[in-house]
């Protein structure tokens, strides 16, 4: 992409200018989250909505047919890692580490919904269990209730508090390990 | 049809993008493959465009839940973002290419970039 302000070239994976007088420059990523409509609306019941003529008409919750694919990456520190969505699947609840980042991967395979959250709260690093349905998960350390794709706790000692979303991004696998090849890829134990 | 590589916001100096494509992927016999990337690595800086550059597209109209109502199937694919309390769903398929790839909006008091 470019900006039209001084006509730099930047990498949109890596949000990085590449040529330009910003070269060198680096974006901020804010964390989002890839979803359906239906499980945003439904955590988000004030969100607004973007509306414009439609580009395409595949970006549907079947996208997972294209898991082997697609999977969500994040950088840490200089340190890169990516969770590929065909081997969560097998798997919802990743307790994971990316240098002194402690993890929680979690993917809800109903909606589409690929999220990474800091397990650290204060000074707790927490473990999480999924219970029946897997709408919810709860912490062992204190037995709390969390909604996993918003990351708010919802019940108990720890209702009210919110997991730090991580700037991960949804990528093509490929592609990823093509912008960095250094990156360690998560596989099940 | 084409695809698109990553989900991602950026927060802008206050900068607007324009777009030029990155890949494609076509789709033959029912199959998706990769057939062009933009060639580029952390070291080498070797972009092939395959579109002119294409006019940013800044503010793109938002609307609410409510009257989204009929107009947003429960099963697409958005790119949620909430900053400061205030939340948006980006649409895949209309943020999707070629023509597209960049919204330029504002969103909770910052100047951001939802890019697919």
């Amino acid at each position: 992409m470019g900006d039209e302000e001084t006509g730099s070239e930047w990498s949109h994976i890596l949000g990085e200018a590449k040529a330009g007088p910003l070269k060198g420059e680096r974006l901020t990523i804010i964390p989002s989250v890839m979803t359906n409509w239906e499980a945003w609306h439904e955590k988000y019941p004030h969100t607004s909505v973007t509306m414009i003529e439609r580009s395409a008409r595949e970006f549907q919750t079947d996208m997972l047919r294209l898991g082997h694919m697609f999977g969500i990456a994040l950088v840490h520190n200089g340190q890169a890692r990516l969770w590929p969505f065909d081997r969560l699947s097998e798997r919802t609840l990743v307790h994971d580490r990316l240098g002194d980042l402690q993890l929680l991967v979690h993917f809800d395979r109903d909606s589409c919904t690929p999220v990474v959250w800091n397990r650290r709260v204060g000074e707790k690093q927490l473990t999480f269990v999924a219970v029946s349905d897997d709408e919810l998960i709860v912490d062992r350390e204190t037995g709390s209730t969390w909604e996993p794709q918003t990351g708010a706790a919802t019940g108990g000692p720890l209702a009210g508090t919110k997991l730090d979303a991580l700037p991960a991004i949804v990528t093509f696998q490929s592609a990823w390990k093509r912008f960095h090849p250094d990156s360690t890829i998560w596989s099940p134990e | 049809m084409r695809l698109a590589v990553l989900l991602v916001v950026f927060a802008l100096l206050g900068i607007v993008t324009t777009c030029v494509v990155v890949y494609r992927v076509e789709e033959a016999d029912g199959e998706r493959r990769v057939k062009e990337f933009w060639m580029q690595t952390v070291d080498e800086y070797r972009p092939q465009p395959v579109l002119e550059p294409l006019p940013a597209i800044v503010r793109p109209p938002a609307i609410s839940a409510k009257e989204a109502e009929n107009r947003i199937a429960s099963n697409e694919l958005v790119l949620g973002v909430e900053i400061n309390g205030a939340a948006r769903a980006y649409p895949i398929n209309m943020l999707t290419g070629p023509k597209r790839e960049i919204f330029n909006d504002t969103l909770g008091g910052r100047q951001i970039a939802a890019t697919w």
